[in-house]
């Protein structure tokens, strides 16, 4: 990946920098429009399908795709991303079935990238 | 999507340890959790411009009674929306919720969190409140329309959106 090496630790932001503009400058170096797009990259991958990549500092991410616990009841969100639920809203009275895994899947985004394609649900 | 607390609460937990596995603080992941939770996690909440160049829009995704109760509620806006029907039930496994009780479905799902390479796992402090049941404010309307967030965040490119609008304070 294409990241600096980061220490992991992080100082304190100062209140006039935006998180933007903060963790793009500690994790990328330069604070411009392409790397604050491949911090939001890594971070939305990340939080879908678990850590994959570097810098981490040692916390285990199981992914939104991931079934898991939350406050002692089991959930599992695999249904809305993947067509099971009719789930999607595309104008109509009743919520639809779309698969936003059909191009792909986690592989795409274990190499950054929304999907393999650029015309499918993904 | 229509969601309860829980699943509203594991979601934006996920956005929290996600940026905090790149090493952002408490307070900031804290931060991007609580906007979430604002924007995102408040049934009824009233059409709300997101990001600030759009157009208002309902952006409640979290619809169960057992969500938290947003500011300014707006009940009727939302009509009577559902939680979303099972289309295959092979592909939606035990996603489907009870809408109300905030417990998933029945079904065969681990029950540990798996993957991440890290030594042990902290909870994100900053997610969404799921403690509680809200007191429930029947809608009286007979539609079945979903809320606009539905159509914000029916894609992973809307989840980018979302993030992008709390990295962005």
């Amino acid at each position: 990946m294409l990241l600096a090496a980061a220490s992991s630790v992080i100082a304190q932001r100062p209140m006039n920098t935006s998180i933007c503009d903060y963790y793009t400058t500690a994790l990328l170096k330069d604070n411009n429009a392409t790397n604050q797009y491949t911090l939001l990259t890594l971070v939305v991958n990340t939080a879908v399908i678990g850590n994959y990549t570097k810098p981490n500092v040692g916390i285990a991410v199981p992914g939104i795709l991931s079934p898991g616990i939350y406050n002692g009841t089991q959930v599992n969100l695999v249904g809305y991303f993947n067509g099971g639920l009719a789930s999607s809203n595309t104008g109509g009275s009743m919520g639809v079935s779309k698969n936003f895994l059909d191009d792909g899947g986690a592989s795409p985004l274990m190499m950054d990238k929304p999907a393999n394609g650029t015309m499918s649900n993904q | 999507m229509g969601l309860d607390a829980m699943q509203m609460g594991y979601f934006i937990q996920q956005v929290g340890l996600a940026a905090a596995s790149f090493g952002v603080t408490d307070d900031d992941v804290m931060a991007v959790g609580t906007t979430l939770t604002n924007a995102f996690d408040k049934r009824c909440a009233a059409a709300t411009s997101i990001p600030p160049t759009a157009d208002p829009a309902l952006q409640a995704i979290c619809i169960a009674s057992n969500c938290p109760l947003a500011d300014n509620a707006t009940c009727s806006a939302y009509g009577n929306a559902t939680m979303p029907a099972v289309a295959n039930a092979t592909l939606a496994g035990n996603s489907t919720t009870s809408g109300g009780s905030g417990s998933s479905g029945s079904g065969s799902g681990s029950s540990s969190d798996s993957g991440g390479s890290g030594s042990g796992s902290r909870s994100s402090s900053g997610s969404g409140s799921s403690s509680g049941s809200s007191t429930a404010s029947g809608s009286s309307s007979s539609s079945t329309s979903s809320s606009d967030a539905v159509r914000n965040y029916g894609s992973v490119v809307a989840i980018v959106g979302a993030a992008a609008l709390a990295f962005a304070l």
